[in-house]
């Protein structure tokens, strides 16, 4: 398994780009998206994960809607409208970072 | 895929209830992650009875959980906060902080000048006193208890200590505040609308628990 410290800083990215992709999903169903997509690779734990998504909530960028599933209550996160466009900026920050660690730790060099 | 029975949830709840995860808004998404974990330990192949997976899994879990239980906390002030700030600074706190300040100046032709400041600095902790009694007689449901609402307790107590301290100045170095009736106004108005907009925060938790969380109980 990856080194989870490499992780931890992208997790509030990796929460709002699955619930950009899907509807709305309970935090169980996080992990194990997660964990299918990355082939067991990342392994979010609830530790990790609950503090994020309440935190998310307490920013506005989530909200929570309650549905009685399988003799139980599930608290459901979809995005806000504040929280789609967080995640476009997420992205973004996201997708610029590993360019510039590849730049670092893959350099091309140049003959110019 | 294999579900759990409505006894092993209840299960759940109680062993999560007497280790001390005692608001029922965290507990309902404990309770379904565990429970979800566990339904699918017993699909991946675990065919012992429930009470042998749930026990390995809080042998492996417990004090995560209970880590996150703190956690939540820091989350749920951060939004309590939020609101309160949202309801002073608009247009209900706004229309409540100028209706308070002119009857309070309206109240200067009618009283004694010391009567009038003994009011000034005094209506807060009535006002206080009813709406904090209030509070904690009909919103703290001993029974099904909310972190938003509980947690507000804290800010209301806050509040308290916070007129105590700027309404009761007894040094000379600040003779300037007690000697300024505009000033002491002021801040015994804010006081008010800061004691009802909390107040109206609590309530706008209560509702919002009521409509999300109905199936609890």
């Amino acid at each position: 398994m990856a080194n989870s410290k490499l992780y931890k800083g992208s997790l509030t990215t990796i929460i709002l780009k699955l619930l950009n992709e899907n509807d709305k999903m309970y935090g169980y169903e996080i992990t194990q998206k997660v964990k299918e997509l990355t082939k067991g690779e990342l392994q979010i734990t609830e530790g990790a994960l609950y503090p994020s998504l309440h935190k998310l909530e307490a920013d506005g960028l989530l909200d929570v809607e309650v549905a009685k599933v399988d003799n139980r209550l599930r608290k459901y996160y979809k995005l806000t409208k504040n929280g789609t466009k967080e995640t476009a900026n997420k992205i973004s920050e996201l997708e610029s970072y590993i360019k510039t660690m590849q730049a670092l730790v893959n350099p091309k060099f140049s003959l110019e | 895929m294999q579900k759990l029975s409505q006894e092993n949830i209840q299960f759940i709840d109680t062993y999560l209830k007497n280790s001390e995860i005692v608001f029922a808004d965290i507990r309902v998404e404990m309770i379904d992650h565990v429970a979800s974990e566990i339904e699918q330990r017993i699909n991946d192949g675990d065919s012992r009875d429930f009470y042998y997976v749930f026990k390995d899994y809080m042998v492996e879990n417990k004090t995560t959980l209970l880590k996150n239980n703190k956690k939540f906390t820091k989350a749920v002030d951060k939004k309590i906060g939020k609101k309160i700030l949202i309801n002073l600074f608009s247009t209900k706190g706004l229309m409540v902080f100028l209706s308070i300040f002119f009857i309070y100046k309206g109240l200067q032709f009618y009283l004694e000048a010391a009567q009038h400041v003994w009011m000034i600095k005094n209506l807060p902790f009535i006002i206080y006193f009813f709406i904090a009694t209030f509070y904690f007689v009909f919103f703290q449901n001993k029974k099904l208890r909310y972190s938003a609402i509980e947690r507000t307790g804290i800010y209301f107590l806050l509040l308290y200590h916070l007129g105590y301290v700027f309404l009761n100045l007894r040094h000379k170095r600040y003779d300037f505040i007690n000697e300024n009736i505009a000033l002491i106004t002021v801040i015994s108005t804010f006081l008010i609308t800061l004691t009802l907009m909390i107040f109206i925060t609590v309530f706008q938790f209560k509702k919002e628990y009521q409509s999300k969380f109905k199936s609890v109980g």
